[in-house]
């Protein structure tokens, strides 16, 4: 299970920059809307990675 | 090459300049490419002032000579390839002003200029002497070698390398932004955007594998839920209006 936990967080990195690729693609466009949508959804995205990775706290 | 304690510097041949050049290919041959792809390009248009093309030119006399100073004279070689060939180089960029905004050139020409400017940076840094072992060192503090805590997984520099590759990804796709204001903005949200993926990335790459540091899986995955909630929830609502348009 630790393992698919692994994978997701690598999938998760990846897809976040590849939103951020695509929000900048929209920006270039002047879809603005869309890129911040984009920009958006990497960054939850990438907060989401983070929350997998956070370390057991010291309480415990 | 000098005895040590020679008092007179020495002559400086040609076979010895060529010997210095080769022996600092890490800074010049990215300088070289930086140089040409971003500054000597530019520089050469039509429209361009006399000016920007003698600092053009100064450039890459600092970025030649800085190598052959620098065994000898590594403050004048160091000043040379640092501030001179940089220097010379902003100097071209702003004296260039609106013919370089205005004449983009090739997206990606650009886009691996910037990647040579930050091979020669990383190459000005101090390296290990062949054969120099850092424990010689005077100010070594001795005893036990520290062991490290756990040892990374095998895939981990792939997975690291895969994430530093589509982190560059928003990168490079900033250069393709035609106007000026909005591609410099592009260009700042691109950088942050990298410097998050690469930073989560080598987290995500060292932690593969670490079982004693991370909790439960379900207890990550529940630490996860919200964040990947709402971003499940944003891009169901992305979906949703691509639809009803």
């Amino acid at each position: 299970m630790s393992k698919v936990v692994d994978a997701l967080s690598i999938l998760l990195v990846l897809g976040a920059s590849l939103a951020f690729a695509v929000g900048v693609a929209a920006l270039g466009e002047h879809r603005d809307l869309a890129a911040i949508y984009w920009l958006s959804i990497g960054g939850l995205v990438l907060r989401a990675a983070v929350e997998l990775l956070r370390p057991r706290s010291s309480a415990r | 090459m000098t005895e040590p304690g020679a008092a007179a510097p020495p002559v400086l041949n040609g076979q010895s300049a060529l010997r210095a050049l080769r022996d600092r290919a890490n800074t010049v041959l990215p300088g070289l490419y930086a140089w040409l792809t971003t500054v000597a390009l530019p520089s050469l248009n039509h429209g361009a002032p006399g000016s920007a093309r003698v600092t053009a030119l100064c450039a890459l006399v600092a970025l030649l000579t800085a190598p052959v100073f620098l065994s000898e004279r590594p403050w004048l070689g160091r000043g040379l390839g640092i501030f001179g060939f940089i220097g010379c180089s902003l100097l071209t960029w702003v004296l260039l002003g609106a013919s370089l905004v205005k004449n983009p050139g090739d997206p990606l020409l650009s886009a691996l200029g910037a990647v040579a400017f930050t091979l020669y940076a990383l190459g000005w840094g101090s390296m290990r002497r062949r054969g120099a072992v850092p424990e010689d060192a005077p100010n070594v503090i001795l005893g036990p070698p520290l062991q490290p805590r756990a040892r990374p997984h095998p895939v981990a520099p792939f997975v690291f390398g895969l994430i530093l590759v589509s982190a560059l990804l928003p990168v490079f796709l900033a250069f393709r932004v035609p106007e000026a204001e909005r591609g410099l903005f592009a260009h700042a949200v691109a950088i942050l955007a990298a410097i998050l993926t690469i930073t989560v990335g080598a987290r995500v790459a060292t932690s593969l594998g670490q079982r004693r540091t991370l909790p439960l899986s379900s207890e990550r995955l529940n630490a996860a839920a919200v964040p990947l909630a709402l971003s499940a929830l944003l891009f169901g609502l992305g979906f949703l209006w691509l639809v009803v348009r």
